[in-house]
């Protein structure tokens, strides 16, 4: 997975993409990569995972080997104008990057050629060996990455239309870009990444590279602790352990018994998310990442990347 | 009463919101379900993307704009009957808004044109966050219909919760934006403002020429509608506003959710909206709390390291068993392992649950009220599990 130039984390909102982005881009540094990290929207949540300061458009180096930005439209747009169009005096005119922002609003694609070709861009000057992109969540990274063939379509002539087929390139290489979904062992958030890699196939050509399963609750009981467990649950053995310590065990079963039915619970959605893998061609690569929930941020990425370097060694 | 009571004798409307993934969508059955149970009131529950088995578990089989009344035949099984009545519905986007295109379109033409404009689908998925809008668009159009006594809606997931809340004002303000104006001024030929010239050459040399015509020419179009959704946006404002709307913030108690249910709570107050209750979702079981696990877990670990009572333990697993599968050679071993980790998941719950406490206190601060739904053992897949979530979200 972090053989690629170019790597966008998803998944729908609400199951870690962040975290997992943060922890991939530690991974990757580990592996003696030299990282850049872009979160697409400004809501600061890899800054504070990654515990710097605000990021902005330019990016920063943050650690060794590690630099972070955030991406906006308009930068991207007076960037993009300056270096294709060479022509940086427009940045100038008032009020230029707001029309611009409504007229890019309505037509397909145009905003998010913008911001796919900022990021294609950090790839081609090979500044980094990787970039991790800290996506939107699943709704829109289809869009996002088809954009550049969107645009085509819409607008057949123009420099825009030029732009979009090295862009393209990158894109559609499967050794150079991938989509990564993130999921947790959610009914919903299993059907969203179930949904996402099958319109990723139909209507794009730009591979998914992973699934990570985030927060996956670790095993309870083996096999043959199973079946003990269930015997220490009938009623003349409960009685006979109260009888010998005087005090009944029936909370810490029932505590036991929550976090084993979650784990099966867990369990079930993972194997619904494995079977409908199966069904799209070809597998995709799983990688299962334990719950690390009630840890505090620093630590939470720390863990998760050392995890993942385990899991992609 | 308990607040959660208080909460559906009202009539009006109530407004769930939160991150994504802490459950919403199961609160808001629940608190529907609960509603139709407890009171006679005509309730609606209006979700955006429900689970599969969740949608079941209120009847809804197939997306779209109807709504679905639930027959007491889906309340078989449950000890609970429905007092008043309950119907559920989706909201489908793409479709509210078609709805709404048609509903202040000024002539069949114009109406036909939009919705076959190329841009009008990115427009409906993109513009002044079309998702948001339509959600409360919707329940409006469910209240103004007087069908329901009571209804609640589940957010969209969004970027940004605050997005819904200014929905209608974005829609207002989008109208009467000064670039709208530009825009759809030069389409109709007349005299180009000279400071948008620049403009108008590089947005032709970076999108390609005629593109920006064509957006134009949309929006000209749809400014003739402007009258009819500027006024049902300032309805629907007003609506938010209304002292029958109360929100309800549903969180889990872990920290990205907090924060953003902080941010919610924040925002909501100082827009003056009602925030009438905050719900921690997920929290240890009540019986789980507190000292009398953490006595057990002690017992279990003396209990696990005497030799005597495993053997007899063991004896007496044995004997119980009807299923032979028993390991009895490793009993013993096996035995002690069990027990230890039933001791280490009985500390794990407390020590959760511990944390869990701290963090309610924050929850308490969000809304004038707060309440507690437990962990549940599996996802909830039928009406029963929906009257359960209520009953305890309705405990004191």
């Amino acid at each position: 997975m972090l053989d690629r130039q170019l790597l966008f984390i998803t998944g729908k909102g609400g199951v870690g993409k962040s975290t997992v982005a943060a922890s991939l881009g530690r991974a990757a540094v580990a592996q003696g990569k030299r990282v850049l990290l872009c979160e697409m929207d400004a809501k600061g949540a890899l800054s504070t995972l990654l515990q710097t300061s605000e990021l902005s458009f330019t990016p920063r180096e943050i650690s060794p080997n590690l630099s972070a930005m955030t991406m906006n439209t308009q930068d991207a747009l007076r960037e993009y104008v300056s270096i294709f169009l060479k022509t940086p005096f427009v940045a100038a005119i008032p009020g230029l990057a707001g029309i611009f922002d409504f007229v890019a609003d309505a037509a397909p694609g145009v905003k998010e050629v913008l911001v796919v070709g900022k990021l294609c861009y950090e790839v081609r000057k090979g500044n980094y060996d990787i970039v991790i992109v800290d996506a939107e969540s699943t709704g829109h990274i289809v869009a996002q990455v088809a954009a550049p063939t969107t645009l085509r379509n819409f607008v057949p002539l123009g420099p825009l239309n030029e732009q979009t087929k090295w862009m393209t390139a990158i894109l559609e290489d499967s050794q150079k870009t991938g989509v990564v979904v993130v999921t947790t062992c959610q009914e919903m958030a299993v059907n969203e990444a179930l949904e996402l890699v099958e319109a990723l196939q139909t209507k794009t050509k730009v591979s998914a590279a992973a699934i990570i399963v985030n927060r996956v609750p670790s095993e309870i009981f083996t096999k043959s602790q199973e079946i003990v467990f269930s015997q220490l649950n009938q009623v003349a053995v409960k009685s006979f352990i109260v009888k010998k310590t005087g005090s009944s065990i029936d909370l810490s079963l029932q505590a036991s018994g929550l976090a084993r039915a979650r784990r099966n619970l867990a369990t079930h959605h993972i194997a619904t998310l494995r079977s409908g893998l199966a069904k799209l061609d070809p597998i995709k690569e799983l990688l299962l990442l334990p719950d690390f929930s009630y840890q505090p941020p620093d630590l939470l990425v720390s863990k998760l990347s050392s995890e993942l370097e385990a899991e992609l060694s | 009463m308990t607040t959660v009571a208080e909460l559906i004798q009202r009539d009006g409307l109530i407004i769930v919101c939160g991150s994504g993934g802490v459950g919403k969508t199961s609160i808001s059955a629940a608190l529907g379900v609960l509603a139709a149970t407890q009171t006679n009131k005509r309730v609606l529950v209006l979700t955006v993307d429900p689970a599969k088995r969740l949608a079941n578990a209120l009847g809804l089989r197939e997306f779209g704009n109807v709504e679905v009344q639930i027959t007491s035949d889906l309340f078989k099984t449950s000890k609970t009957k429905l007092r008043g009545s309950l119907s559920a519905g989706m909201i489908d986007t793409k479709a509210s808004w078609d709805d709404l295109i048609s509903r202040h379109a000024p002539d069949e033409a114009t109406r036909n044109s939009v919705l076959q404009n190329s841009l009008y689908k990115n427009l409906t998925e993109r513009f002044v966050h079309s998702h948001d809008y339509i959600a409360i668009e919707r329940l409006y159009q469910a209240h103004s219909s007087g069908a329901y006594d009571l209804i609640v809606v589940d957010t969209p997931p969004s970027r940004n919760a605050l997005t819904i809340l200014d929905a209608p004002k974005r829609m207002q303000d989008f109208f009467s934006s000064r670039l709208l104006k530009l825009l759809t001024a030069n389409s109709q030929w007349q005299l180009l403002a000279l400071a948008a010239k620049p403009f108008y050459e590089i947005a032709d040399r970076l999108l390609g020429k005629g593109l920006l015509r064509d957006v134009a020419e949309f929006f000209t179009l749809f400014r003739t509608m402007e009258a009819g959704f500027v006024e049902r946006a300032k309805k629907v404002e007003a609506l938010l506003h209304d002292s029958k709307t109360s929100f309800v913030i549903v969180t889990t108690l872990e920290d990205a959710p907090l924060s953003e249910a902080e941010f919610l709570s924040a925002a909501l107050k100082e827009r003056k909206f009602s925030t009438h209750l905050a719900i921690a979702n997920r929290v240890i079981p009540k019986e789980l709390q507190g000292g009398a696990l953490t006595e057990q877990a002690h017992v279990l670990n003396d209990a696990r390291q005497n030799t005597e009572f495993i053997s007899e333990l063991a004896d007496v697993l044995v004997n119980t068993d009807t299923s032979s599968d028993i390991d009895e050679a490793n009993l013993s071993k096996l035995l002690t392992q069990t027990l230890e980790t039933i001791q280490n998941y009985a500390l794990a719950t407390t020590q959760i649950s511990e944390m869990q406490s701290t963090l309610l206190d924050r929850v308490a601060g969000f809304a004038d009220h707060f309440a507690v739904a437990p962990m549940l053992e599996s996802d909830i897949a039928d009406i029963n599990g929906l009257v359960t979530l209520g009953e305890n979200l309705n405990i004191v």
